[in-house]
């Protein structure tokens, strides 16, 4: 299959092509078992990795955090995400839910247009009076045991050695298996390139020694990245403190990389 | 003579296999894993938009410091204005930065400090038309005719001496 790398075809017959021609290479792949190392030698020497980073670096155990305690709900991070990521106006990367808490324990969450415009007003549709109030950013769990690269049907989706799970574009079918399969909500079907999409952690970012763009714009320091294996990094040290770590949908199993700081236990 | 043929199309089979995996199969596949390695890097070096405060310090040092050691040292000079990569390209100007007045930047600092249920209880906030109010100035006023925006607190004790000095005034005229 021949891929044009900068594939965004907004047209149907196009789009019909490449998905019977991703389904074709998906099963003719899947006719004999297939080596890695082998394959490796086939590639050839243009596949030659030429960057900063090392995927295979296994040393590096990258973690996200994020302190509940310290957002004030500005949407910040959710401006920075969609010009550097460029997610088309309605869809989100990543968002910012507000959670309040009535004296009778009913639970609210809203997030309108995703947090992005700062929640600078109150909700106003609460009758009773309000016990507690927080705002809980949302982004992908980077999960170790990933359920969308489970059910991708022609690996597009896949943890990279370095625990990144990456969406490759130019092989996404749109078929909106993973969208399905994540639990915590965070992929969708991009209206711009019509392929599965979802936040990185800013891999390009990161891997030129950049924090991720929510992070940069956090102003309080809520959002925090860094490699649980340098004791020097603030998540090291939060990870190795007495500080209680939170993950959403800890029963799944997924075992995400993206721990919460002062998460109360209504926040999914 | 059967059994010739039989194999002749069980070879002819093995190889139409063979010839299509090899065209239909991208170069880097199974590098690392059962997927196309070379995406890990087309991701990565895929062009920044943002930059970080240090990409204004070289042109704009005096407010990077300003703001450095001010109360506003956490904010990204990005998050005011706008990605760099607008602004700046090879070193050069190539494009304005927005720069908000009016009614546009009281909008700005109310994003973060207007005084909503969820905030955190330690972060400064501010009602407004209260606190504008409470000053004693027109309710047209935006923020920077008191706040240094780069520095909030810069002139803040000047402010209050004026407001004290005035509420005096206007008791002993009384
Ligand atoms: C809290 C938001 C905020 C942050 C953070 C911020 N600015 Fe500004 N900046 C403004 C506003 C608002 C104005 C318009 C100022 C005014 O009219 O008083 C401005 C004006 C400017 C101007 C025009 C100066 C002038 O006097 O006309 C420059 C240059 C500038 N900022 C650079 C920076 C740089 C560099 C940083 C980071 C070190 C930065 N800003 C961070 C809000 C911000
Ligand atoms: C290569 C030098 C350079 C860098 C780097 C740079 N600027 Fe500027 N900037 C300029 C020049 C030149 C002007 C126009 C001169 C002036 O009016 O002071 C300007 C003007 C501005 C203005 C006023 C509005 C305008 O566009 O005229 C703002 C705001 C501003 N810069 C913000 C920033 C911020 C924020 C950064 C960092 C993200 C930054 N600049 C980085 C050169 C630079
Ligand atoms: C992106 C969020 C953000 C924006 C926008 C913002 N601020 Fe701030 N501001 C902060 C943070 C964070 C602090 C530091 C709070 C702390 O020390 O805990 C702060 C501190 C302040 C303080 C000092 C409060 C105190 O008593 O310590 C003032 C005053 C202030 N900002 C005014 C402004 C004004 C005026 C604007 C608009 C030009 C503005 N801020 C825009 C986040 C923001
Ligand atoms: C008339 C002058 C004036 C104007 C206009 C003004 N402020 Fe203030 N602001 C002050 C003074 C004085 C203080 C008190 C500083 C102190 O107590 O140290 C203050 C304090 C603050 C604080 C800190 C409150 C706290 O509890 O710590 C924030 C946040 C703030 N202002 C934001 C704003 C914003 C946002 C605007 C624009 C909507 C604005 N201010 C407009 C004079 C002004």
């Amino acid at each position: 299959m021949k891929i044009d790398q900068n594939f965004i075809d907004k047209d149907r017959r196009g789009f019909i092509e490449k998905v019977v021609k991703g389904s074709i290479a998906g099963s003719l792949m899947l006719m004999i078992p297939m080596n890695s190392k082998l394959f490796a030698k086939v590639a050839g020497d243009d596949s030659k990795l030429v960057s900063l980073i090392d995927p295979k670096d296994k040393a590096k155990h990258y973690a996200f955090m994020v302190d509940v305690t310290g957002c004030i709900g500005c949407g910040s991070c959710c401006v920075a995400d969609r010009k550097e990521n460029s997610v088309p106006q309605g869809q989100y990367r990543t968002w910012v839910e507000r959670y309040v808490i009535d004296i009778y324990n009913t639970v609210y969450v809203d997030s309108p247009e995703g947090g992005e415009k700062g929640y600078s007003k109150p909700r106003t549709d609460i009758k009773e009076k309000i016990k507690d109030a927080f705002f809980v950013p949302k982004l992908c769990n980077m999960c170790e045991e990933p359920s969308c690269v489970q059910v991708c049907p022609v690996a597009a989706t896949f943890k990279s050695p370095d625990g990144f799970v990456l969406v490759d574009n130019s092989h996404c079918v749109a078929c909106g298996y993973c969208v399905q399969a994540c639990p915590y909500g965070v992929r969708f079907i991009n209206n711009d390139t019509k392929t599965a999409d979802k936040c990185t952690w800013c891999y390009h970012r990161i891997s030129k020694g950049k924090l991720p763009a929510c992070v940069n714009a956090c102003p309080t320091g809520a959002r925090k990245f860094g490699d649980l294996n340098d004791p020097k990094s603030e998540v090291a040290k939060i990870y190795n403190s007495k500080t209680v770590l939170k993950v959403l949908k800890k029963s799944l199993g997924n075992e995400p990389a993206l721990f919460y700081v002062g998460a109360h236990e209504e926040v999914i | 003579m059967f059994y010739l043929r039989l194999v002749l199309v069980f070879a002819g089979i093995v190889a139409l296999v063979l010839i299509g995996r090899a065209v239909l199969i991208p170069k880097s596949w199974g590098e690392y894993g059962y997927y196309r390695g070379g995406y890990i890097q087309e991701e990565a070096s895929r062009d920044l938009v943002y930059g970080t405060n240090k990409s204004c310090e070289k042109c704009h040092e005096e407010i990077y410091e300003l703001k450095a050691e001010g109360t506003h040292k956490r904010l990204s000079c990005e998050i005011c204005h706008g990605p760099v990569t607008v602004h700046v390209k090879d070193g050069k100007k190539i494009g304005d930065m927005p720069v908000r007045k009016g009614d546009k930047q009281i909008e700005l600092c109310l994003t973060c400090h207007a005084k909503v249920a969820g905030r955190p209880e330690k972060f400064p906030m501010i009602e407004h038309i209260k606190h504008l109010e409470e000053l004693d100035v027109k309710l047209t006023h935006t923020c920077d005719q008191c706040h240094t925006v780069h520095e909030p607190l810069e002139n803040m004790n000047i402010i209050k001496k004026m407001h004290e000095l005035r509420t005096l005034k206007e008791e002993v005229s009384q």
